[in-house]
């Protein structure tokens, strides 16, 4: 389990916490299931999008650091 | 002051007397309570006993919806959150979530851990229960060690070592494994202990040695206790480095000679028994098992936290949702306002004659409604 835990990059994890996130926020706006279903879907997206940018900022500073 | 409003339509733009503006401003704003009295609590969504809801919702995420009938959130609430939760808690080996309130050792992320509802309650009642064990640190320096307070009837695991002086040859040390009994009995001096241990002693079945005191016993409540490797297998070797563990008690009890006149000591027992779940589960962690735990996950100590504090949070949400319903609406707004604007054109509201503009017979067929900068005025 240790092992497993070494190796494997804690930004994975963003992705089924993002989705998580992003259902259950969805979830107490609405109570529609097919937009709940559309609104996590964008949620996710957004989170993901904004990560990605935040990343790709931090990787931008830290080049050749 | 009367305001008009134009839409388009295939043969122009058409004007309509829409009130004065004070008419106006009230349709407004009548409009906006309606649509903020839909977004606390929809009339759509029965809500039953909403405050019943809300303490279910808060116990378990998703019963509160489940018992309100809202199948599809509560399978959403319940599997996300408490998937969230677990998740953290088997990252974080099962230690992380535990309830200390001392000055310097304030555990605030419980807080939002203990929004989860039950699985995070129990560190309450394990706080309240680990609070007034007495015991002081051992010399094993792993953990507190205390006198025998209660009987104990286990299982045990560990090994015999003789002392030099023991008349006992019979047996030489060696891994111990049987079952031991003790128990604090009225003596001549105070309470002593007195016991048995039956099993198997470095090779040889069926061994009875009588124990007695001075017994070492880490406390009855430990989240996580630092124990020499080689006691946990049974083996002799005492330079194994300590291992922490939760369901095993480090116990340490004298061998009574029993060729010896005086009740000499003829080795000790030294070894593990059993610690049941709800005595080291979300029990208070000590530092040195804090840092264990931080050296052997490193950053996912934090991740774990962090997993379980975002669990209790979302369930906030969840917690609202069955106090007061979906706080944007149900859902398909949209598709009702366009239809009740579809029905309101068909009906056509009985005002002035559609006027038309020249501009509007330039533009030709339009779609959508427009409206004139400030509104028409007469």
């Amino acid at each position: 389990m240790t092992s497993l835990l070494a190796t494997t990059n804690m930004t994975w994890y963003l992705f089924p916490l993002a989705l998580v996130v992003s259902l259950v926020y969805s979830a107490s706006r609405y109570e529609l299931p097919s937009r709940i279903i559309r609104h996590a879907i964008s949620c996710f997206v957004r989170i993901i999008l904004f990560m990605a940018v935040i990343l790709a900022l931090l990787w931008w500073l830290s080049f050749r650091l | 002051m009367t305001c008009w409003a134009g839409a388009a339509t295939a043969k122009g733009i058409e004007f309509q007397p829409v009130g004065t503006v004070a008419e106006r401003w009230a349709r407004n704003n009548l409009e906006t309570n309606r649509k903020a009295s839909d977004m606390m609590t929809t009339d759509r969504v029965d809500l039953k006993n909403r405050y019943l809801a809300a303490v279910l919702a808060f116990l378990v995420p998703g019963l509160g919806h489940f018992y309100q009938r809202r199948w599809f959130k509560g399978a959403i609430y319940s599997v996300c959150i408490l998937t969230t939760f677990f998740w953290g808690m088997h990252l974080g080996r099962w230690k992380i979530v535990y309830f200390r309130w001392e000055r310097g050792n304030k555990t605030v992320g419980y807080l939002s851990q203990v929004c989860v509802g039950l699985p995070a309650l129990p560190a309450l009642i394990q706080s309240w229960r680990y609070g007034p064990q007495e015991g002081h640190f051992g010399r094993r320096g792993s953990g507190r060690l205390s006198e025998l307070e209660e009987t104990i009837d286990a299982s045990f695991r560990g090994r015999f070592v003789p002392t030099e002086t023991g008349r006992m040859t019979s047996l030489a040390a060696g891994p111990a494994q049987g079952r031991i009994q003790l128990q604090p009995v009225p003596g001549e001096f105070g309470d002593e202990v007195r016991g048995v241990f039956t099993g198997t002693v470095a090779g040889q079945t069926d061994v009875v040695l009588q124990l007695s005191g001075p017994v070492e016993i880490s406390p009855r409540l430990y989240a996580s206790e630092g124990i020499p490797a080689d006691l946990l297998d049974g083996q002799t070797d005492s330079d194994l480095p300590t291992v922490f563990v939760s369901d095993r008690r480090y116990i340490r009890c004298e061998v009574v000679d029993e060729n010896s006149a005086f009740q000499s000591s003829a080795g000790y027992l030294e070894g593990t028994v059993p610690r049941p779940f709800w005595n080291w589960f979300e029990v208070p962690l000590e530092e040195p098992a804090k840092q264990d735990l931080h050296r052997q996950l490193g950053k996912f100590v934090e991740l774990a936290q962090i997993l379980t504090w975002i669990a209790g949070l979302l369930n906030l949400l969840a917690i609202w949702d069955a106090l007061e319903g979906p706080a944007y609406g149900y859902g398909d707004e949209k598709e009702e306002e366009k239809k009740e604007k579809e029905t309101d054109s068909d009906d056509g509201p009985p005002g002035k004659p559609s006027q038309k503009t020249p501009d509007a017979e330039k533009a030709g067929s339009g779609s959508g409604a427009a409206e004139p900068v400030g509104g028409k005025t007469q």
